[in-house]
């Protein structure tokens, strides 16, 4: 095993080397095109969207061909014979390239990544934190997919290309594209190793199964799990999860998909339509994103002319932190008590709810910041306000000032001002769980110039469905009116669940049972609405018959047959083009006695129970003992 | 698991003892066309089997199916007495193989091939592998793709021997080679072939090599086993017969004997060759009107030819070799 291993290993050198190569070209490119165009000079180079697309990018322009390259000159009749003929199991032969491949593969996009760490953690004037990394690294590993699916590709010389061959490269390709738009890492994680398992799971049995024949099911052994029949359809349930969520996802078309994420949004309207700031509790960003770790104060070069300090808030530490932009050192560090150029500070407490060049709020208080002169003052305390949830800068009716701030905590919406004098309160209690909060005031349309009156509260559920709460308060704070109105935009049935209901119908049932699509389209008549149901029901059905009758017809064992069957009532249509897609028919030649076709691999006619016709008989033979 | 009818019947008939290489209704399909078609066949161990045929006709196929590269599509095949699709390591190990073609991978150097093969196998045996690669003399520091085409069948054959596998399985070692260096594979074959007994099958197109090494031939046509006797019987059994016609031409159109591998006319006379003569083909023959019937003996080379060119249209109408390929 050590000695293909190490022959592999160095046959695929060149190749491994040309990938890293090309890698480090991209990672480089990434790395350093921030710095050359200037376009974001506090970001973090390893959170960068070029960053993780290089290495998305790299990751599968490198599996794809490593694992094409490792097996295609292989596959010529001799050279396989040589391949397998060799006193190894099929197993360790298979495994064996496999380890010299992802080595060799690791080697090739590790390495380039692992300088752009350094260089980042060392050379660039932003907070590092190892979990900047994470990614472009999950990234990285999404090129595994694609390095067992180009194997099975290879593997599969005489296979339809739109069948077996395109169908692991799109569920490799798709598993990638879910891993990078992941927004946790463990459900990263739970991608790839879906994936990964599924389809090295498949590239080992399609190995195998060159080798060997078809065996009777046995439901004990890891055999069957083996089996290219069973793993076909694992490959094919893997692609249609990632349509399943293709298919939420196009249902989110006409919604606000804000509105699936847990947590509360404050949206402060502007004077200009349209014009709003977003501000969300408890949506940090993807993991891979560098506001977790920390937050860069926005707008503080433009609007101080101060161009050699970069500020961030790091969240862990709880603390403002400088660095110089030539040197990548840090400058010092401002906490609760005022600024330090060196040695600790005292961290800010609490979680961090709003950051801009003169602002610092935290559930705990708020601060009025000055990072010119590099100070630092309490403005408002918990202990008075309550915890804050949400601010923002009172941007709301004068935008140049920025001198004042809008908070709003569990009963309240509370404007204070610089020195912490509390200009109007708002009593209005935010709903639990999940929603949505606007605030504004009203513009006078009698006058040219902007004239602000009074003060309107809109408060909606998450999932944008049921009543929205309209409140109105005076300029000074006190409730003038409150009413409340039906409020659904989104989950109405639009084009595109038509199209998921028309290709598979459980995709429609699990929206309505996961995001409250509504099912029947209120538009139909309750009867229209109740046949719909109907309708997607028979369609299911008539999905997991058809399949029924192709696998009774390809003479699919009975595993795979049920595994297929169920598939295709679940998801369908989809079901159905992927098996077709996917299979590799045996031949299927007319009986001798009966005419029907039946397939080459069978002992007996399955209609008539025929044997195969012997062999041509229309020549003479001897056939004698030695 | 129970033994099978067969199996029983070939242990009470005394032929159960372990053959080298053992198929029973050995088919292979490549989508609707057969390749191999309910193959049956026995190598004793000790012996050297030729398989012969036409190109295309399943030889190739065949050595794969054996070596379990290829799954067969139905039957079985046994390898030392076991199954050829759950061939263990051990049993491999126990097997030499030489693939078609000279198929080594190009730009790696000889030395790294054989430090790569001597990990690989176990009883890899230094001696043989340096005897053989001696005598083409082979360059250690070459490149595969620098070497000649008789060097890299004796490096391939190097290989094959070092590993000093009880049976060898060669598909065509000697195609394309000049005289010498078939020569030098012929004699390494017998060599080893004469050793503790061992057993080769080998493919090829060379009847004299099938002649002077084989104890057993096996011949065949579009995927179908047509003989599997030894040289003698066949020679015995495959018989040429000679009709003069003085009065009248010889008689037109297909001829219905049954055996009939051959036909060639002449304005005067009729030749046909004819597998296991029995007593109504030779009734046949003579109800043809001729002045005169020789029977003579063929060589090998000649009644093997016989069959090969025999094609599959009926029985009723063999090749009729008199007609020339084009006009």
């Amino acid at each position: 095993m050590r000695a293909l291993f190490w022959h592999d290993l160095r046959a695929l050198l060149p190749w491994g080397a040309l990938c890293l190569v090309a890698c480090a070209l991209a990672m480089g490119y990434a790395a350093t095109s921030m710095e050359l165009f200037k376009m974001a000079p506090n970001q973090a180079p390893l959170t960068d969207r070029t960053m993780l697309l290089a290495t998305m990018l790299g990751g599968v322009l490198s599996g794809i061909p490593l694992g094409l390259i490792q097996l295609v000159p292989e596959l010529a009749p001799g050279r396989w014979a040589l391949l397998i003929h060799r006193p190894l199991s099929p197993n360790r032969i298979f495994w064996s390239k496999v380890a010299a491949g992802l080595l060799l593969y690791s080697a090739a996009v590790g390495l380039p990544f692992a300088a752009v760490v350094w260089w980042s953690a060392t050379r660039v004037p932003v907070p590092f934190d190892g979990r900047l990394a994470l990614g472009g690294l999950v990234n990285l590993l999404g090129g595994i997919p694609c390095y067992f699916a180009a194997l099975l590709v290879a593997l599969r010389p005489s296979a339809r290309w739109l069948g077996s061959r395109a169908l692991p490269l799109a569920t490799a390709l798709l598993g990638t594209s879910c891993v990078a738009g992941s927004e946790e890492l463990w459900q990263a994680l739970v991608v790839l190793g879906v994936v990964i398992v599924l389809l090295a799971v498949s590239a080992w049995a399609s190995f195998l199964s060159g080798i060997r024949p078809p065996s009777p099911p046995d439901f004990s052994g890891r055999r069957w799990l083996l089996r290219p029949g069973t793993a076909r359809p694992a490959l094919a349930l893997c692609l249609l999860l990632g349509l399943y969520g293709l298919g939420v996802g196009l249902g989110n078309v006409t919604g606000d998909t804000s509105r699936l994420v847990p947590g509360r949004e404050l949206v402060a309207i502007l004077k200009e339509a349209g014009d709003l700031e977003r501000l969300k509790e408890g949506s940090p960003g993807s993991f891979w994103d560098a506001n977790r770790i920390f937050v860069p104060v926005p707008d503080y070069h433009a609007a101080t002319g101060e161009d050699d300090v970069h500020w961030y808030y790091r969240r862990d530490a709880g603390q403002l932190v400088g660095y110089d932009r030539y040197t990548a050192s840090i400058v010092g560090r401002i906490g609760a008590q005022g600024f330090r150029s060196l040695g600790p500070v005292r961290p800010f407490e609490g979680t961090l709810r709003y950051l801009n060049r003169g602002w610092l709020v935290l559930d705990t208080a708020a601060y009025r910041l000055d990072l010119k002169q590099r100070t630092v003052r309490k403005v408002a305390d918990a202990k008075t306000l309550g915890p804050v949830r949400m601010a923002t800068a009172n941007r709301f009716y004068n935008v140049a000032a920025e001198s004042e701030l809008l908070l709003a905590t569990n009963d309240a919406i509370v404007v204070v001002n610089e020195e912490g004098k509390r200009r109007v309160s708002l009593p209005l209690s935010l709903p639990g769980g999940c929603a949505g909060v606007a605030v504004t005031r009203a513009q006078n349309p009698a006058h040219s110039f902007p004239s602000w009156g009074d003060y309107l509260a809109v408060v909606w559920p998450c999932a944008w469905q049921g009543t929205m709460t309209l409140s109105r308060y005076s300029a000074d704070g006190r409730s003038i009116g409150q009413k409340a109105e039906p409020f659904t935009h989104a989950h109405e049935w639009g084009l595109n669940h038509g199209v998921i209901a028309g290709l598979a119908p459980s995709f429609v049932f699990a929206g309505w049972l996961l995001t409250g699509t509504e099912l029947p389209p209120r538009d139909l008549p309750r009867t229209w609405g109740s046949a719909l149901f109907v309708l997607l029901g028979l369609w299911s059905v008539a999905g997991g018959a058809i399949c029924l009758w192709l696998t009774r017809r390809y003479a699919f064992l009975p595993g795979p047959r049920l595994l297929w069957t169920v598939l295709c009532l679940v998801v369908g249509l989809p079901g159905i083009l992927v098996l077709l897609a996917s299979h590799e028919g045996s031949a299927r030649l007319p009986c001798h006695r009966c005419g029907r076709p039946w397939s080459v691999t069978l002992d007996s006619c399955p209609h008539c129970g025929a044997r195969p016709q012997a062999a041509l008989g229309d020549g003479p033979k001897i056939l004698a003992a030695s | 698991m129970r033994p099978c009818l067969v199996e029983c019947m070939e242990q009470a008939s005394g032929t159960g003892a372990e053959a080298a290489i053992r198929t029973r209704g050995l088919t292979r399909y490549f989508r609707t066309k057969p390749a191999v078609l309910d193959m049956g066949f026995r190598v004793e161990r000790g012996t050297v089997c030729s398989i012969l045929g036409r190109n295309g006709s399943g030889k190739t196929t065949t050595m794969r199916l054996l070596l379990g590269l290829l799954p067969p599509t139905r039957g079985r095949c046994w390898l030392l007495g076991e199954e050829s699709t759950r061939l263990r390591p051990e049993t491999r190990a126990r097997v030499g193989y030489l693939p078609e073609g000279l198929p080594l991978r190009p730009g790696v150097r000889v030395r790294q091939l054989q430090a790569h093969q001597a990990r690989c196998w176990k009883h890899w045996n230094p001696e043989v592998y340096r005897s053989i690669v001696h005598h083409f003399d082979i360059d250690p520091g070459s490149k595969t793709n620098q070497l000649s085409r008789g060097q890299r069948a004796g490096l391939c054959l190097a290989l094959a021997l070092a590993p000093e596998p009880e049976l060898l399985i060669l598909d065509e070692p000697t195609l394309g080679l000049d005289q010498v260096a078939h020569r030098a594979v012929l004699e390494a074959l017998v060599h080893f072939a004469q050793q503790r007994g061992n057993t080769v099958f080998i493919a090829t197109h060379q009847l004299h090599d099938a002649e002077r090494i084989s104890d057993q031939l096996i011949i065949m046509d579009g995927g179908t086993v047509r003989a599997s006797c030894s040289p003698e019987t066949l020679l015995c059994r495959v018989r040429a017969y000679n009709l003069i016609f003085d009065t009248a031409p010889p008689p037109r159109g297909p001829l219905k004997i049954r055996g009939l591998l051959e036909l060639s006319r002449s304005d005067r006379s009729l030749r046909l060759v004819l597998a296991d003569p029995d007593a109504d083909a030779l009734t046949r023959i003579r109800d043809l009107g001729a002045s005169a019937v020789r029977e003579s003996e063929l060589g090998l080379q000649e009644a093997v030819t016989a069959f090969m060119a025999r094609t599959r249209q009926s029985e009723a109408a063999p090749a009729d070799t008199s007609a020339p390929l084009w006009r």
